[in-house]
């Protein structure tokens, strides 16, 4: 095979996470193609189209990232060279910094790709029966498809910025599937809880790309574990380890995860068993080079892992439903390869990572029919935990690491938006003369023939006694809906606003910074 | 002998709590006696006054309060007599009226006397804290004719008159605290009182007197404290507008006469502005009366319109104006209950009060028509009628004072020429043939009706012994000013 061959298939084949993009696309035309099915059906006979389409996509991917291992087993085996990364081009550019479209297949990225296509893979042809005449069959499939487009951008990126965005994707398709039943309350709040606690990962990960760009001058995974400058690395070291953390949910960021379990148990299967939960595990494996320079944080990893695990299994010895128990066994286990890491041994944790994918995902996905092949219930947890009572409890509690991250990020970003919301519609929407809800204004009275008169005089008289008896109705004090009544509402409204906003420490504290402004 | 007029009724309603309540009958004819006794003693009074004099007659005095000065002092002068005949007359035309009810007679009636002591006591009082402690409770049979018996909004109409009022009054005090702390000497009597009031300076009048237009403007009421009117007036049970219309919207514009004897400089001082909301509310009540297709609140506009005239009697500050604005509030204390009589009547007979009601009404009830249309036609002030007279005297006086800006009183009459008109235009239907129906005006009624019309007939057409009377106070209370 002559290189020239190879290397224009490999070109070919590196635009494969686009792939399931193209075919989310798909779905979404077909579904908004179509009217809204009428019976059942004709229901049944859409959904094989929306199925077929995302297995067709994902096997594909799946085909094209086994040729590509094909080729590099037999470049190893024939010793001919392979390039381990292809650039397609420019992705964008924006003054001096260039962001290149640049995929990277090495021993790395290849064997985990493979895992992730398989994955997808049998997880949606299980989905196939298993979400059968659910509401948003379709919805389900479109929404893994660009899943899937996530986590191999993820994988296959040569730069943070790929990786970025298929970290988004991921994570906002996580948030489409925890809300997969948006009907139900709880579906909806752990998925704005999960979205919002992902968004400090992302933040991270934010922090990171821009030290890279400014500092390193570049975003290339090589170029960033090339840079030694010990202050440098350290913190974009630290927003990438900060991202890590949270999409792996490791102490003390895992309390998502456990809101997560909302959605539909496919998705469980393949976020949190076997993919997603992985992508900080991946990430950091990824930065091997860069994280290298920085000792102390790999200590830090070594402690998080251990903690992270340590919980994570008293948590799961204590679970009773198959879902919980697995996905904090499958945390535990994340946090023994966050700790390899932090030993060193990323190889080590690769191997784990991709045997535990592929186990976990097994049985995610056997879990729902576990207590007809299993036959009997949960055991109860061992009898020397359940014998301390406070180490069963705060097992149970999950060691109240959800109600700490509700106080701690879900209530001030909740209102902070509340903040922003009230007054934008207080203030900004009545001056840009938004639409808002109609206003309580008595309506003008209606036209009425045995007043009206005819002639000028009388149409001016009618107009004038209009107007006179829309303010002589302003001017009764109604016991209901009254213009002063509103206003002594609306005063007291504004004022308790007031009370309530001085009293939360960062407005008290910008109250404070603002009078040393005005004093100095 | 005013403390026995304001006893009478007092103690009819004594009289009346005694009786049992099942027996309507018996409570209709003890109150139709004790307020025909009333009315009788204060037409004995009108005989023994000597219209000659401008001073206050049949003056009594007895120590209430030493320690603050206050007395009980009462005493009459030619503003207040016609005021307590009128009061004592209308109230007999309630009575009169309300024999068709049959249910919450006895509180009704109770409240009604009640309120009847606390008005003829407003209007003979001769001490501010009396005139006060009578002024509030005017307010407390009010509110519970209006709350208990009232119409399908009563509570509402309840509170927000009392709140109106209540919110006036407070100021009301606090003026008079004022004025009792600013001027020497130790009283509350309104004759010592107003000596030492003249000779303060003119911003503590003014401040002063600011106090006490807000109490009274709510009662009158003035443009923009009439926020009460319509609902009051429309909720109050069926007959009660004629006391609330007729004879309580003059205890506003008699506070503001005895307020401006006591404080001519700020009176002086605000009367432009005072004729400036004069002619608003006339114009506004004018136009937003025209503007009904509620009988009830077409009249309770139009009444609002008719002391926005008063009003503008009182601000011209002259002798004519001042004796316009008396007759103007008899006239229309006697046209407004004329009005609401009737309007009551028929809303007992047709279920309601809407303008579409009263289609061909002269088809039906030929009595009932004749009585409105007179009403009306008085209303618009028709030569030969009392309003007229009231009317030309304040036009004279006005005219007097700002030339032919007074023409604007024109326009009032032009207004409510309108929409009586119309009205009359619907008695008079004949787009649907009707047959005449049983249910005219009793004979209670009918009485009550043409002693209304009679004496507005008569005032109009022999004005003579009324402007007599009023003439000498109006001469005097017009020297302070000059005008």
């Amino acid at each position: 095979m002559s290189t020239e061959l190879l290397h224009a298939v490999l070109h070919t084949a590196s635009v494969l996470p686009l792939i399931p993009l193209v075919a989310a696309a798909g779905i979404a035309v077909q579904q908004l193609g179509s009217q809204p099915a009428t019976s059942l059906a004709e229901a049944d006979h859409r959904e094989p189209a929306a199925a077929r389409i995302a297995l067709g996509a994902t096997a594909l991917v799946l085909i094209l990232i086994l040729l590509i291992d094909a080729a590099a087993i037999g470049s190893l085996i024939f010793g001919y060279h392979l390039p381990s990364s292809i650039l397609l081009g420019t992705f964008f550019s924006s003054g001096d910094h260039v962001i290149p479209y640049v995929l990277t297949f090495d021993s790395l990225s290849l064997p985990v790709g493979t895992i992730v296509a398989f994955v997808a893979l049998i997880t949606l042809r299980f989905s196939r029966q298993y979400l059968h005449r659910e509401a948003g069959f379709q919805r389900f499939f479109m929404v893994v498809c660009i899943f899937l487009s996530g986590m191999l951008f993820v994988v296959f990126s040569g730069n943070a910025v790929l990786a970025f965005i298929g970290w988004e994707l991921a994570g906002v398709s996580s948030y489409l599937l925890i809300g997969f039943a948006y009907e139900r309350h709880t579906a909806t709040r752990n998925a704005q809880f999960a979205f919002v606690t992902n968004r400090i990962g992302d933040a991270g990960f934010m922090v990171a790309i821009a030290i890279s760009l400014i500092y390193i001058g570049g975003v290339g995974w090589h170029e960033i574990g090339q840079h030694h400058e010990a202050l440098i690395s350290r913190l974009a070291a630290l927003g990438f380890v900060t991202a890590a953390l949270v999409k792996s949910a490791q102490w003390p960021f895992g309390a998502w995860i456990g809101r997560a379990l909302e959605g539909p148990t496919p998705s469980s299967a393949i976020f949190y068993g076997a993919v997603m939960v992985h992508a900080g595990i991946f990430l950091l494996i990824r930065l091997e080079p860069l994280l290298l320079q920085v000792p102390d944080l790999m200590i830090l990893l070594i402690f998080i892992g251990l903690v992270t695990a340590v919980l994570s299994w008293l948590t799961a010895l204590t679970q009773t439903d198959i879902k919980s128990a697995l996905l904090f066994a499958t945390l535990s286990q994340t946090g023994l390869m966050l700790a390899a890491c932090g030993f060193g041994f990323f190889r080590l944790a690769l191997a784990h990572l991709c045997a535990h994918m592929l186990w976990r995902a097994y049985q995610f996905l056997r879990a729902p029919a576990i207590l007809a092949l299993s036959g009997r219930p949960a055991p109860p947890p061992a009898a020397w935990l359940s014998s301390r009572a406070w180490l069963h409890t705060a097992a149970l509690q999950r060691f109240w690491i959800d109600s700490l991250s509700q106080i701690a990020v879900m209530r001030p970003f909740s209102q902070l938006a509340r903040d922003a919301r009230s007054l934008e519609e207080r203030f900004i929407a009545s001056i840009s003369g938004a639409p808002q809800a109609p206003a309580l204004i008595p309506s003008p009275a209606p036209l009425d023939p045995l007043i009206q008169s005819p002639g000028t005089v009388g149409r001016l008289l009618y107009a004038l006694s209009n107007h006179l008896l829309a303010l002589e109705s302003r001017l009764a004090l109604q016991g209901g809906d009254t213009q002063a009544r509103r206003i002594f509402l609306l005063a007291g409204d504004y004022f308790r606003q007031a009370e309530n906003l001085i009293e939360h420490p960062r407005y008290l504290i910008i109250l404070v910074m603002l009078t040393f402004v005005v004093i100095l | 002998m005013l403390s026995l007029l304001l006893s009478i009724p007092l103690l009819g309603a004594l009289l009346i709590a005694a009786v049992p309540g099942r027996r309507a009958g018996l409570i209709q004819s003890v109150a139709l006696v004790v307020t025909v006794c009333a009315l009788a003693y204060s037409l004995f009074l009108l005989t023994r006054f000597d219209a000659n004099s401008a001073g206050i007659q049949f003056f009594e005095s007895y120590t209430w309060n030493p320690r603050l000065g206050a007395r009980f002092s009462f005493g009459v002068d030619a503003f207040s007599l016609p005021l307590l005949l009128l009061t004592t007359l209308l109230t007999v035309v309630v009575v009169l009226a309300s024999c068709r009810k049959k249910e919450g007679m006895r509180l009704y009636f109770c409240l009604l006397l009640i309120l009847e002591s606390a008005i003829l006591g407003v209007f003979s009082a001769r001490d501010w804290s009396l005139f006060y402690v009578f002024w509030e409770l005017t307010l407390i049979p009010l509110f519970f004719l209006i709350d208990r018996l009232g119409g399908l909004q009563r509570q509402r109409a309840a509170l927000n008159f009392v709140l109106y009022t209540l919110g006036g009054s407070v100021f009301m005090l606090i003026a008079l605290l004022f004025m009792y702390d600013a001027a020497p000497g130790n009283g509350f009597d309104m004759g010592a009182m107003a000596e030492a009031a003249r000779t303060l300076s003119r911003d503590k009048q003014l401040a002063i007197f600011f106090g006490l237009l807000i109490g009274f403007g709510v009662k009158m009421p003035i443009f923009l404290l009439h926020g009460w009117l319509r609902l009051a007036y429309t909720e109050a049970p069926i007959f009660i507008p004629i006391i609330l219309s007729g004879v309580m919207a003059k205890m506003g514009a008699y506070g503001l006469l005895r307020a401006s004897a006591a404080l001519p400089d700020a009176m002086a001082a605000v009367s432009g502005g005072l004729a400036v909301f004069a002619v608003i509310g006339m114009l506004y009540g004018g136009v937003l009366a025209w503007r009904q297709r509620d009988l009830k609140a077409m009249v309770a506009y139009s009444s609002m319109s008719h002391m926005g005239v008063a009003l503008l009697g009182i601000a011209t500050l002259n002798a004519a104006g001042f004796s316009g604005a008396v007759i103007q509030m008899v006239s229309h204390g006697l046209v407004a209950g004329l009005l609401f009589l009737i309007v009551g009547l028929i809303q007992e007979r047709q279920g309601g009060r809407d303008l579409l009601d009263i289609d061909g009404l002269g088809q039906r009830r030929p009595r009932l028509m004749i009585f409105f249309v007179l009403a009306l036609l008085a209303s618009v002030g028709l030569p030969g009628t009392a309003g007229f007279i009231a009317e030309l005297h304040i036009l004279i006086g006005g005219f007097a004072r700002w030339g032919f800006l007074a023409m604007v009183i024109g326009l009032s009459v032009l207004l409510s020429a309108a929409y009586a008109l119309r009205t009359i235009s619907h008695l008079m239907s004949t787009k649907n043939q009707y047959a005449l129906a049983s249910d005219d005006m009793a004979r209670g009624e009918l009485l009550a009706a043409s002693v209304l019309v009679a004496i507005v007939i008569g005032i109009g057409t022999l004005p003579g012994p009324l402007l007599a009377l009023v003439h000498v106070s109006a001469a005097q209370l017009a020297q302070r000013f000059g005008y």
